[in-house]
């Protein structure tokens, strides 16, 4: 493909995208409850487009697609479980919102903290959401450097593609907060379904029709097609790399925080119905387009260059061909602008503000904007190191950040529940992800107890934490009242469970 | 509390999620094992999430109880 189209396509994107996000400024009041959460005024469409496009990224076309290619259908059980998942945004959603609007929650972290009444809580888990989702966004960025530089024949060089995407995610996230990522993320959630949906339509009609395509999926693939499938999905690997994918919504904080910013819960039912929409079209169009790569494309080294090879096997036409290719742009940038804005807000209050005596917010916000330059800084020279898969890099981050999900859980159901319980749950649970993680263990995969995969360690570890030492520690004077007992007449008047 | 009814159905799912293709359809190396099964069973997780949430009753609006 030309390079210079592919250049003339992404000018003209950013030139659209500024426009959106210049525009979203214009409505951009003062304070961080502004710029981090758009005023807790997003409605239902935006905030749907917006969770949509944030949590679906560059890993479904390029890493879920590459992981079918490697591993067959497993992969679709795999993303499917994440989807179950969002069911925990029908219990936690409502009860975040309440709590968040009443007791002026910003981030995830500081509801944390002053849940348990630790600030020791909210910071350390707003510096290990840092920590583990560098390799998150640096997964996003390596896919659009694999991108760009496939499909122009290394026209635009891997380098060039990664500072691309992490110059145009710091722009997003700066110009406007939450507002300016929330309405360009709306805009490409659309770009990307569309470009996708179509791009999948022409590829199948290239090999022959639907039903022609899945009998050739069969005849020359079929071991692709059953469990554990060509190797990847043994069972326990398809446990370790659903765990954490399972509670993806509650642990990580960039999808957890939009949870504070819609306008009222009709607004949330609209974001709910809109996004498990999006997410199961999206994810049946990307795991069909990792069986048509593997089709088009039998002889692929890396599995996540399936998207680039198949772009250029000329099945798509060239106008769709380059709209994807945006489509899958924006939905990089769409993440790492998410995931830079929550962590910005996340150290600049539950770090740099707690602190200290009252730095004010101009302060807090000062420091949150150069968090988002350190953050994706820092994730695209990670990127540059091209140590993973797509895939693995973005589980990885995901095994990190469980270790929040029993005191995120406890915090709303739980009354017995201690600081020092959630204390030990969270840094039990981290040493043993860096225990795991660690080069010299990592290698001695056999070595796990009982053959059981990081994952189900670290989760069995970090419940076990929570609940004993929350057992043998005094329980809190209010026993989490504002957090369970005052949410319950309002959670009742609206029928949510 | 009452575990919700839409709870035991999603959990009830998410068994056979697993269950199913490493147990009946296992080596099953056809379009109608578990490409089948887990599209079903996306529709079927879609189908009551979207039940339980259209039961929300949120005609109140915003938070009376809150201050904000």
């Amino acid at each position: 493909m030309s390079t210079s189209l592919v250049w003339i396509a992404i000018a003209l994107y950013i030139a659209i995208g500024l426009g959106v996000a210049l525009y979203a400024r214009r409505h951009l009041a003062a304070g961080a409850e502004e710029f981090y959460l758009g005023g807790r005024k997003i409605t239902g469409l935006v905030s749907a487009a917006s969770y949509a496009a944030t949590t679906y990224s560059t890993f479904m076309l390029l890493g879920l697609a590459g992981l079918t290619y490697k591993g067959g259908v497993g992969a679709l059980g795999f993303e499917l479980v994440y989807f179950a998942g969002l069911g925990l945004v029908l219990v936690f959603g409502p009860r975040f919102w309440l709590v968040g609007k009443r007791q002026g929650y910003i981030t995830p972290s500081e509801m944390l903290g002053a849940r348990y009444e630790s600030r020791l809580l909210g910071g350390s888990v707003a510096i290990l959401s840092c920590v583990f989702l560098i390799p998150y966004c640096a997964a996003q960025l390596l896919g659009i450097g694999y991108l760009l530089a496939g499909v122009t024949d290394g026209g635009i060089s891997f380098g060039v593609g990664i500072l691309i995407a992490a110059l145009l995610g710091a722009v997003w996230t700066l110009v406007a907060g939450l507002r300016s990522v929330a309405w360009t993320d709306a805009l490409q959630a659309v770009l990307m379904l569309v470009s996708a949906l179509l791009a999948l339509g022409f590829v199948i009609e290239a090999l022959g029709g639907f039903g022609t395509f899945l009998e050739r999926i069969e005849a020359e693939r079929g071991a692709w097609l059953a469990q554990p499938g060509p190797g990847l999905f043994s069972f326990w690997t398809f446990v370790a790399f659903t765990l954490p994918w399972f509670f993806f919504s509650l642990s990580n904080p960039q999808v957890s925080q939009r949870l504070f910013t819609v306008r009222d819960p009709k607004a949330m039912r609209t974001m709910i119905v809109g996004f498990l929409s999006f997410g199961l079209i999206f994810t049946l169009i990307s795991i069909l387009w990792g069986f048509a790569a593997l089709l088009q494309l039998p002889d692929l080294g890396n599995p996540d260059l399936a998207t680039p090879g198949l772009l250029a096997t000329g099945a798509v036409p060239v106008w769709l061909a380059v709209l994807l290719i945006v489509g899958i742009l924006a939905a990089a940038i769409t993440t790492v602008d998410s995931i830079a804005l929550s962590l910005a807000s996340m150290v600049g209050r539950d770090v740099y503000r707690a602190g200290r005596r009252d730095p004010g917010e101009a302060k807090e916000l000062l420091v949150g904007k150069l968090v988002v330059l350190v953050m994706i800084a820092a994730s695209a020279l990670f990127a540059s190191l091209e140590l993973q898969l797509i895939a693995v890099l973005a589980i990885t981050a995901s095994t990190g950040l469980m270790v929040t999900v029993p005191a995120i859980v406890g915090a709303f159901f739980w009354r017995r529940a201690t600081r020092a319980g959630a204390l030990a749950s969270v840094f039990g649970g981290t040493i043993l992800v860096a225990w795991f993680k660690s080069a010299p263990f990592n290698e001695m995969v056999v070595a796990r107890p009982f053959g059981l995969p990081d994952a189900v360690w670290i989760f069995a570890a970090t419940v076990a934490l929570y609940v004993v030492v929350s057992w043998a520690t005094q329980p809190p004077a209010d026993r989490g009242r504002a957090f369970i007992d005052d949410l319950r007449g309002e959670l009742d008047r609206m029928k949510i469970w | 509390m009452r575990i919700a009814w839409w709870l035991w159905l999603l959990a009830l799912l998410l068994v056979a999620g697993y269950a199913v293709p490493y147990t009946l359809l296992a080596g099953v190396e056809s379009w109608q094992g578990g490409l089948l099964f887990w599209t079903i069973f996306g529709v079927a997780v879609w189908a009551v999430l979207i039940a339980a949430v259209s039961r929300w009753d949120v005609s109140g609006g915003r938070d009376p109880g809150g201050e904000g």
